[in-house]
């Protein structure tokens, strides 16, 4: 009750303070973005690991195909993904939510963010080839190994 | 079991008999051995001849990796795994030699040749009918043409060298292969008894062999029955044909007559039981007959006497006759006392229906001993054809391009896409060549006429003539139309009471097919005791394990 004998301006420094605490409580931090990344890659990998095991051997060798041209989907969606997910969920979110306190300081935080987010896209579409590949390799004599 | 085994297949029937035996190597059931074979005919150009002969063609070409190791090398645990040496013999009775009385230089004006000759033969019909189709069930006459025709041709070979004719130069490498094998020799004589070439023969043969020896090695060594065993199938009618009319009669002088063929049996087997040739040199006879009520017509409304045209359809006495040459090479003692008096008998039937109309023919049908093995064995083939011809849609010839690879191609990409880079050095003819086997011994589809081209297998299920041979009968193709079926399933081949030994059915997300190349790709390898000596066998070894893995038969 006591803030309601203040003068409106030091109520005004009082609350843009308070407003200025949440927003670095929940401003997502460079290691959320990249987790966000990963896990989105996991669960990539993951279905293209179901969906080339999903493919039946067929006579004529046209199963190769389609397990690489899946595979080649979910190469091209799991950045797109990635990079959504962490626009949406994370950085628009936050500028959306804490831009009146104080836009320099919201904005520089957003622009950091929305950097490592085009790190760990460009990163997740290079670790799904990379991975994709090992995994063809290791298991070579499997469906996956018709991936390369 | 070491001793070296021979097979001689005399006549068109025995032609067919060997068809069935060459078969029998190829889906692995003479593991481990090198079998030296001879065919004897007077018709040289019999469809039927050709047709085995092909086969056996097939079947080095199938095994041979280069020029210098024709027919490759014995094996084991694996597909084709004997190997065969073929040698041909024909008599010659052609030109000047084509008649009994040409052959014999008798004259009119000879007259005690020609009476003598008078008391056997007829003067206006056997003495005088062309000899190159064969003897045309004149036994009498065949026995001493064919005995002569061999001691001829060995003293030609004797004495011309490498000069002689290709016919005595085979007779002389088979001859010194059988001497050379000495006491550790299984000779087994394929022939019929209902009075063509194979019934004249095999009171002969083991004589006639027996005095090429002595020629070949002037005098010193022979074939003593007591140390070289001989088995014989003998295998008495089971097909016929319209009887000629007069017009033909007229026209070939001498033409066989299959309503007389149970008497011919008759009496060649009359004859062999009292023969001093073949008690002294035969330890196992082995009689095989069929009901007269099921001989079919097998004439196609033509009656030939011999000849290019003459190619039977398959018969499943004739592999039971292959069997009995199974039996007898695989037994470890043929301890019949030579020249007994009293022989024994042992008997074996096929169970029928109720009605006592339909055969059912089971793996025990042909071997007690080794049943497991031959089902096995002959699933195993089965189920390959299977997967090539209709999965693979190698039936339809379908070429394989640098996208889309079938047939056995499409296993050598899978294969090589696995990491095993190892058989992507067969070439073309190499696949051709065991495709075309299957073919032959399965099926394939005539794309113009859109019809199922059955080949031994499928006409060994036909000749049983609604009964059952060892498999379901839907796993057999009729039409066109089950094609599909069998594409989907190839390794369904048994009956349910047996379906433990089909191909896992894959359910939902999966398919035969499916989980079989999985096999291919994953589990299979070849073993060192499968003794493979080139690519092409440790390849043909490589299929045998896919195969045996998917029917989960234990190793």
């Amino acid at each position: 009750m006591l803030h309601l004998l203040l003068p409106p301006s030091l109520k005004g420094l009082i609350g843009a303070e308070k407003v200025a605490s949440k927003a670095a409580e929940a401003q997502p931090t460079t290691a959320d973005v990249w987790i966000w990344a990963m896990i989105v890659l996991a669960a990539f990998l993951a279905i293209a690991v179901i969906s080339a095991l999903l493919v039946n051997y067929r006579p004529g060798g046209a199963d190769k195909s389609v397990r690489r041209i899946w595979f080649w989907i979910l190469a091209v969606l799991t950045p797109i993904t990635s990079f959504l997910v962490n626009y949406f969920t994370k950085i628009q979110g936050f500028e959306t939510t804490f831009k009146k306190i104080g836009p320099a300081k919201i904005q520089q935080a957003v622009e950091t963010l929305t950097m490592q987010n085009v790190y760990s896209t460009i990163a997740v579409l290079i670790l799904f080839i990379a991975i994709g590949w090992i995994l063809s390799v290791m298991f070579k004599r499997s469906k996956l190994g018709t991936w390369f | 079991m070491n001793d070296k085994l021979f097979v001689i297949a005399i006549g068109g029937t025995g032609m067919r008999c060997l068809e069935s035996f060459v078969h029998l190597c190829a889906i692995g059931m003479f593991d481990g051995q090198e079998i030296d074979i001879l065919t004897i005919d007077t018709d040289s150009g019999n469809g039927n001849k050709d047709r085995s002969e092909k086969l056996i063609a097939l079947y080095n070409d199938i095994k041979t990796p280069s020029k210098d190791k024709i027919g490759g090398t014995p094996n084991r645990q694996t597909f084709f795994s004997a190997k065969l040496n073929l040698y041909k013999f024909s008599t010659d009775y052609a030109g000047n030699r084509c008649s009994f009385r040409n052959l014999a230089n008798i004259g009119d004006e000879d007259t005690d040749n020609q009476d003598l000759a008078d008391l056997f033969l007829d003067k206006e019909s056997v003495q005088k009918f062309d000899l190159a189709h064969g003897y045309r069930a004149q036994t009498h006459l065949g026995s001493m043409l064919m005995y002569h025709g061999i001691v001829e041709a060995a003293k030609n070979a004797q004495i011309k060298g490498n000069d002689a004719m290709p016919a005595e130069k085979d007779l002389r490498e088979f001859v010194i292969k059988l001497q050379d094998a000495g006491a550790g020799a299984r000779v087994f004589i394929f022939g019929s008894v209902f009075g063509g070439t194979g019934a004249s023969s095999i009171p002969v043969v083991p004589r006639a062999l027996n005095d090429a020896v002595k020629i070949f090695s002037d005098g010193n060594n022979s074939l003593d029955p007591e140390n070289v065993k001989f088995g014989a199938s003998l295998l008495t009618d089971y097909f016929k044909f319209p009887n000629p009319d007069t017009t033909q009669k007229s026209k070939e002088k001498v033409i066989a007559n299959s309503s007389n063929f149970a008497l011919n049996s008759q009496a060649a087997l009359e004859f062999y039981r009292k023969d001093p040739t073949v008690k002294t040199y035969y330890r196992r006879l082995y009689h095989v007959g069929w009901p007269a009520s099921m001989r079919k017509d097998i004439s196609g409304g033509k009656l030939l006497t011999g000849g290019n045209d003459q190619k039977n359809p398959c018969h499943v006495v004739e592999l039971m006759c292959a069997m009995a040459a199974y039996d007898f090479f695989t037994q470890q003692e043929l301890d019949v006392e030579v020249n007994a008096e009293n022989m024994p008998c042992y008997y074996r039937t096929v169970e029928a229906d109720d009605a006592g109309k339909f055969f059912k023919f089971t793996a025990d049908s042909f071997t007690k001993e080794n049943a497991r093995i031959f089902q096995q064995k002959l699933a195993q083939m089965f189920s390959l054809a299977n997967v090539v011809l209709a999965s693979e849609y190698a039936a339809y010839g379908k070429p394989s391009t640098a996208k889309e690879k079938y047939g056995i191609q499409d296993f050598i990409s899978r294969i090589s896409d696995a990491g095993d880079k190892t058989y992507d050095s067969l070439d073309a003819n190499d696949i051709i060549n065991i495709e075309d086997y299957l073919k032959m011994f399965a099926f394939y589809i005539n794309t113009e006429k859109q019809q199922v081209v059955r080949g031994w297998l499928y006409q060994i299920k036909d000749s049983v003539d609604g009964g059952k041979f060892i498999f379901r009968n839907d796993a057999f193709i009729q039409t066109v139309a089950d094609f599909k079926r069998v594409a989907k399933n190839p390794g369904t081949i048994f009956d349910d009471n047996e379906a433990e030994k089909n191909w896992a059915k894959g359910g939902l997300i999966s398919s035969q097919y499916d989980i079989f190349i999985k096999g291919l790709r994953q589990d299979t390898q070849v073993k060192q005791e499968q003794n493979t000596s080139s690519i092409k066998e440790q390849f043909l070894a490589y299929l045998y394990n896919a195969i045996r893995l998917a029917h989960h038969f234990e190793s």
